[in-house]
């Protein structure tokens, strides 16, 4: 049996056992004006925020820099999180939103693929020539499929595999329909096994 | 396409992979720089505050005054009766004063005189 009240917060409600060390917990104190509590929020999210910015802009001081104006917006932002989605979802969404528009000021070209291709393609089969290669080759084969795609389709597949968010999660950060990031991520998938798939020929 | 709908469904053999993928290391300076600013943005906002809540008082204070200007002048509240100033009076009362400063200059110059000479 949990005790029901372990700690106060000046001018706030108690705080349960659940509550206590959580993110709520950390924003109640930032919103009752314990800024130095923002230090466990960036503890927690710094790095996977970073790397997911990083594979996104593909550029370390860019990524750096996105990834502090991310909490820097959280931070300012922080009195409009009413908790609707998790605090999680949320600087996912803040840190998409900031990658992307980023990566869509400046040009890029991409690695087009045709349909025939991505219709014909087998998983199975890159599954099994991917079998082949040893774990870090493997590893490094998929970083390189990733960068030839285009950044918004990179954080799709991103978000989904690697830091496994669920599609009403996604539907949350993208602002995108769960049909919508169904077909995108099929796609992304076929596409990833065609570029899989070539390297494994070559 | 139902075998996307959550991530608890059977791991695919991508989810093993990119389970794989390492994150990348931050940079050492990473946490105190963004704290620095944080601490800076906290102290621009507590400012911004201030500045707010004294505009609103002021703002608060112009709108009494006014308030209370407009009801004095146009709707007469409070009633108050001054009483007109009789101005036939006014160069009688402008005699007198001027007479009494010319009195209190010459007892000023004769004390002073009378003062020179006992010294």
């Amino acid at each position: 049996m949990l005790p029901r009240v372990v700690t106060y917060l000046p001018g706030l409600r108690p705080l349960s056992t659940m509550e206590l060390y959580t993110d709520t917990y950390y924003i109640r104190r930032i919103q009752a004006g314990d800024v130095k509590g923002f230090a466990c929020l960036l503890d927690k999210y710094s790095r996977p925020i970073h790397s997911l910015i990083l594979k996104v802009v593909q550029n370390q001081e860019d990524a750096e820099e996105l990834a502090q104006d991310t909490f820097m917006k959280v931070f300012k932002n922080l009195a409009s999180f009413k908790g609707d989605c998790s605090f999680s979802t949320w600087i996912y969404r803040i840190a998409y939103n900031t990658a992307i528009s980023s990566v869509r000021k400046k040009r890029h070209e991409f690695l087009t693929i045709e349909e025939t291709a991505l219709d014909n393609v087998s998983e199975e089969e890159a599954a099994n020539l991917f079998g082949q290669t040893d774990s870090t080759g493997q590893v490094r084969r998929l970083e390189i499929a990733l960068e030839q795609l285009p950044p918004d389709e990179r954080a799709l597949i991103l978000l989904f595999y690697w830091k496994e968010k669920t599609i009403e999660e996604l539907v949350s950060i993208t602002g995108l329909t769960a049909s919508n990031i169904k077909v995108k991520l099929h796609r992304i998938r076929k596409k990833l096994f065609v570029l899989l798939n070539g390297m494994n020929h070559e | 396409m139902s075998k996307l709908n959550t991530n608890k469904e059977r791991p695919d053999f991508l989810r093993d992979l990119f389970s794989r993928i390492p994150e990348e290391e931050l940079p050492a300076s990473f946490r105190s720089n963004v704290m620095r600013q944080i601490m800076l943005e906290s102290v621009k906002a507590k400012k911004r505050d201030e500045r707010f809540g004294l505009l609103a008082v002021i703002l608060a204070s112009l709108v009494m005054i006014s308030l209370a200007v407009a009801s004095l002048i146009y709707m007469g509240i409070p009633r108050i009766s001054l009483p007109a100033l009789d101005t036939s009076a006014l160069a009688f009362y402008l005699y007198i004063g001027a007479l009494a400063l010319i009195l209190l200059l010459a007892d000023y110059k004769l004390r002073n005189l009378l003062l020179h000479k006992k010294e």
